[in-house]
């Protein structure tokens, strides 16, 4: 099945939103990979620059109240979802103002008030968690939608193919969020399964299956909306392959030698950001003096962050014990 | 006068420490951000590393010599 864009366009302030979200996401990545490249911040990184229509979509199509669960590469996840920068700049470098106090790094970023149940650096782990989530919602009565968020490499582990399937036994109201960059690590998708679409897998369980452009914020929207109304009325999951591109690397400092120049090449002309911006330009929905704006708010309010972070105090040994136990006091550490 | 530590950086995920094989910018020489300014080696490779800041160069470290990352190997102080 595939997506084009059918039903109206967004709203101007809804494609001004996206842009915002898009540019902000390309804004924290840049600033971090140069600052990690130059040595100036030290943390670990694997970078979803290249990936932003998909998280900026979810960012205007969910509620607070619905449920992310995202992966180690889930910066833009986390902006689109609402996690302020401050504290997920903290929680890479490791500070107290960090999501998860600064101890839980790069790959467990966590905040409740905005929805995000967790980050895993566990490929496929997601998947389950979020048929979790969505169960509780269920049995509870309560309207929320989960989303979770995995790459293409992950729809090849059998936890995927767990939670797919309760997920459709049940009609569970979740979305599974599959941004196929192309390439799980290293290896390309065509090495590691035989179906041409992971949408095609949705079959298997029972569930809608669409495959979406995830460079364009507007596909991305039309196929969300969709998703999230089936789960939130009651319609069980669906299963969305946006195809899209990671343009460094699978982790920060990835010499990429495995990725064809040609490849490179028409990824980067497709870049969903100067992509996006070209098209409010050309429809008249945004000015040029608009977008530079959104632009230069975006690097002040990463700068702003970046600033904070740098002097925070670091995350505290006083953490260690805590979030172990529900009552640490009673358990031998 | 605003100073930027020159560090190693952590150039792949999985590297602790780093070899500084060469200067690209000599003692007290001017360097503007994102050009060349040392180079690394960690396992097998070989990387350069931009300027993290416009300036002038003073190295406070040896070639040939390995360093932790986010060791201080000198400093770029701002021309202003």
């Amino acid at each position: 099945m595939e997506n084009d864009r059918q039903g109206a366009a967004p709203s101007a302030d809804v494609q001004r939103r996206l842009y915002e979200l898009m540019v902000l996401m390309k804004a924290a990545d840049d600033r971090l990979s140069k600052g990690i490249a130059s040595g100036e911040l030290q943390c670990v990184y694997w970078p979803p620059r290249g990936q932003e229509a998909i998280a900026a979509a979810v960012g205007v199509c969910l509620r607070t109240d619905d449920q992310l669960v995202t992966t180690y590469r889930g910066l833009h996840d986390l902006i689109g979802k609402g996690v302020p920068l401050v504290e997920i700049y903290g929680e890479m470098l490791g500070r107290q103002v960090g999501a998860s106090r600064g101890k839980g790094g790069t790959m467990h970023i966590a905040r409740p008030e905005s929805g995000v149940a967790m980050s895993t650096g566990i490929v496929g782990a997601g998947p389950p968690v979020a048929v979790g989530l969505a169960m509780a919602a269920q049995r509870k009565g309560i309207d929320r939608v989960t989303v979770v968020s995995f790459g293409d490499g992950a729809t090849n582990t059998g936890s995927f193919h767990e939670a797919a399937n309760m997920a459709a036994l049940w009609d569970l109201p979740v979305v599974l969020l599959c941004q196929n960059n192309l390439y799980g690590e290293m290896t390309p998708v065509e090495h590691t399964m035989k179906v041409e679409t992971i949408a095609e897998r949705a079959q298997a369980y029972g569930m809608p299956g669409v495959r979406v452009d995830g460079n364009d914020p507007l596909a991305m929207v039309a196929a969300l909306e969709e998703a999230v109304d089936r789960a939130r009325s009651g319609g069980g999951p669906t299963l969305l392959d946006c195809v899209t591109f990671r343009f460094r690397g699978h982790y920060f400092g990835d010499p990429m030698a495995y990725i064809p120049a040609e490849q490179m090449a028409a990824a980067q002309l497709a870049d969903p950001v100067p992509s996006f911006r070209a098209a409010l330009a050309s429809t008249g929905i945004c000015s040029e003096h608009e977008l530079e704006e959104l632009d230069q708010a975006a690097v002040a309010a990463v700068e702003e962050a970046l600033a904070t972070v740098l002097a925070a105090e670091p995350a505290s040994a006083d953490e260690l014990s805590r979030d172990v136990y529900a009552d640490p006091t009673n358990c031998p550490v | 006068m605003s100073e930027f530590t020159i560090r190693i950086p952590r150039a792949s995920v999985a590297i602790s420490e780093a070899t500084l094989v060469e200067q690209l910018v000599e003692e007290g020489g001017h360097v503007n951000e994102g050009e060349p300014l040392f180079a690394i080696a960690t396992e097998k490779v070989e990387t350069e590393i931009a300027a993290g800041a416009s300036g002038t160069v003073h190295w406070t470290s040896e070639l040939e010599t390995v360093y932790e990352v986010g060791a201080e190997i000198g400093v770029i102080q701002a021309e202003d």
